[in-house]
């Protein structure tokens, strides 16, 4: 069922065993695994079906701290959630991202990297890729061009596959809408969660824009609003715990990371024309395939380094074939034009057809050079650009907090405060200093370092992944949430999504979002069979 | 309202032309202008790269004043073998091979330090410093 909430009575209570509150991709993908399992779920979206800036001015905030990161923009506050404008590339995250690093400070999943696999495996049909196949060896046939000779102790492929990228909006509403034991209900804005005496949620307090207030009762609750928006609101629900739910240990909001997404340091080749085929992206008969390089573990551990998976950039000696041209109007384009090509007409289409008006100089160079590009040779490679996105470390400093600004519901606006540390570009650096001596050793050329000691935080932009303001972990004094996503104080309270995310890998995080909520669906589905 | 006339056509397009003109001349003196890259080590008989051979080695020094020194050349050429081979070799491919060859064993056995942002090897820092 899916109704929009305005054509409810005020004062409504529904009931169901399980509400999830944000239909985005942890919680879409919930309610469906939910359904699967025969169990019947609400699922609350505060947005409507498509974009609209009411529901999006609530996501408006401050940004103080790092300066190349955003609050509002970033996240889509509509049924599918950000998966609205995302770019696709997923990995699970390493081995090593889950475990306890010496040199990476409050690190440590209480979970490990193969207990997730299983979900790992599942998650992959939900975001449209191909096989749970991510080692270099199981790509060795269908790639084109061949792997640099580089010293396998040091430097390993990273394989990564793209989503199309899917949009949960138009691939998951209809499968929302005919589930029997789902009920959705859009326009529906979480306004408090009410505790009992036992210290359990016993209702839910949710609004519509026009003011009509219904109630939610269930026997568990999933809060799945992404990584700002978990922390506001657990802040936010502070009538009957002083410091907001779940925030006894003023950990809510705390250790917020994005990924460092730069281009940085460059590899000049020794061979101009060797082939870096292998290095750039590939179409294979199931899914595209993008080749990175990263440190090997081993390496990652011994000098106590983040985890970064560096992607080539090349830039050709023919301007025609280099992207540098590509920034907002060009990405709307693009977007506008993929649609229309497959016969739709695009999602969003006035505020795209703006951001292009806007600016529209990358536009014309982009189709300019699209066209040339069929005529004209690319030519030599004159350097190669590292791009990526690195992880930072763990920072309590780093933060989501309330202000003093009100939104529509009477809630305190979100202030993000997103702070770097030297060391975590310091890192960066040695991981590329480290590749450098790779590809000196097998005579690909040298590297270029883009970051100097002490290092410049200008050259560091968002990421726009929202990562670990609800974080895991089985000691209540150092995470939010324990293994199986429970809030530590709140004994049928759970969180879903990236806030519950210990460290950020390096990895895009939309694949193990799904991966967990695969997880905390069986989980739920597995606790309620036992309480029947 | 502006009038388009032939005479101002004709005038926007030839300062258009003179423009590219101007950028690909500007284009040709920047082959010769030497570059801070690698690989500059491979033939110092070439003069744009001989040049940036000594624009690093100067970095060198600064960071290391006793990189390129007799005493140290003496030492390290004593450790590579290599290199004295390659010093008398007269043809440049093979001598290039060989620095190169030297250069890799450098970095596999982690014998590199960074210089200007460029991660260059033990070889490459001596002969460079040697140079300046």
């Amino acid at each position: 069922m899916l109704a929009d909430l305005e054509t409810l009575e005020a004062g409504t209570t529904l009931r169901a065993p399980i509400c999830i509150i944000g239909a985005g991709a942890a919680g879409i993908t919930m309610a469906l695994e939910l359904a699967r399992a025969g169990v019947e779920a609400i699922l609350l979206e505060g947005g409507g079906l498509e974009f609209s800036d009411m529901s999006q001015a609530i996501y408006e905030g401050q940004v103080t701290g790092e300066g190349h990161t955003d609050i509002a923009f970033s996240r889509l506050r509509q049924f599918g959630g950000t998966t609205g404008h995302w770019t696709g590339l997923c990995a699970p995250l390493a081995p090593i991202d889950f475990e306890k690093r010496e040199g990476v400070p409050h690190s440590g999943w209480p979970i490990t990297r193969a207990a997730l696999d299983p979900f790992y495996e599942r998650a992959q049909s939900y975001l449209q890729l191909g096989p749970f196949a991510y080692r270099p060896a199981d790509w060795d046939e269908l790639l084109s061009g061949t792997a640099w000779p580089l010293d396998n102790s040091m430097v390993e492929p990273a394989v990564y596959q793209s989503s199309p990228p899917t949009r949960f909006a138009e691939t998951y509403l209809q499968a929302i809408t005919d589930a029997p034991s789902i009920s959705c209900l859009y326009h529906a804005n979480l306004k408090n969660l009410e505790l009992g005496d036992g210290g359990a949620v016993t209702r839910a307090e949710v609004a519509s824009y026009s003011g009509k207030t219904i109630f939610i009762e269930a026997e568990r609750y999933v809060l799945a609003c992404g990584g700002i928006e978990n922390a506001r609101l657990l802040l936010n629900f502070d009538s009957q715990r002083t410091d907001g739910i779940g925030n006894e240990n003023d950990l809510v909001g705390r250790y917020f990371m994005d990924h460092m997404n730069c281009t940085l340091s460059e590899l000049a080749p020794a061979d101009p024309q060797g082939n870096i085929d292998y290095y750039l992206p590939h179409e294979t008969d199931t899914v595209p395939v993008h080749i990175g390089l990263k440190l090997t573990e081993d390496l990652m551990r011994r000098e106590g380094l983040l985890d970064n998976t560096v992607f080539l950039d090349p830039v050709w000696e023919s301007e025609s074939h280099n992207d540098d041209f590509r920034d907002h109007a060009w990405l709307a384009f693009s977007a506008m034009a993929r649609a229309f090509s497959r016969g739709h007409v695009p999602d969003q289409f006035w505020a795209r057809t703006c951001t292009i008006a806007d600016a529209p100089g990358a536009v014309f160079t982009g189709v300019y050079r699209n066209i040339r590009r069929r005529f004209e040779p690319p030519g030599t490679v004159t350097t190669i650009r590292f791009r990526q996105d690195a992880e930072q470390a763990p920072n309590p400093d780093s933060r989501v907090t309330l202000n003093g600004e009100l939104d529509q519901f009477g809630m305190r606006r979100a202030t993000l405060d997103w702070q770097l540390r030297e060391e975590d570009l310091i890192s960066l650096r040695r991981t590329h200093e480290l590749i450098g001596q790779a590809v000196g050793a097998a005579g690909i050329g040298r590297v270029r370092l883009g970051l100097d000691i002490p290092p410049a935080f200008d050259a560091i932009y968002t990421g726009y992944h929202h990562i670990g303001t609800t974080r895991m972990h089985d000691d209540p004094r150092q995470g939010v949430v324990d293994a199986d996503c429970r809030v530590h104080s709140v004994e049928n309270l759970y969180m879903a999504g990236s806030s519950v995310f210990t460290t950020s890998g390096t990895a895009n995080p939309t694949l193990t979002i799904v991966a967990l909520a695969i997880r905390l669906a069986d989980h739920l589905a597995g606790e309620g069979k036992g309480r029947v | 309202m502006v009038r388009i006339s032939r005479r101002k056509v004709l005038f926007g397009a030839v300062g258009v032309m003179s423009v590219l003109a101007a950028r690909d001349f500007f284009l040709l003196y920047c082959r010769n202008v030497s570059r801070n890259t690698p690989d500059f080590f491979a033939s110092l008989g070439d003069e744009s790269v001989f040049g940036a051979a000594k624009a690093v080695g100067r970095q060198v020094r600064r960071l290391h004043p006793d990189f390129g020194t007799e005493t140290m050349l003496a030492r390290f050429y004593g450790e590579r073998p290599l290199l004295v081979e390659a010093a008398e070799e007269t043809c440049l491919d093979t001598r290039k091979a060989m620095l190169q060859n030297q250069c890799a064993e450098d970095f596999a056995n982690g014998r590199c330090l960074v210089i200007d942002g460029w991660v260059i090897s033990e070889t490459e820092a001596q002969l460079c410093a040697a140079v300046a």
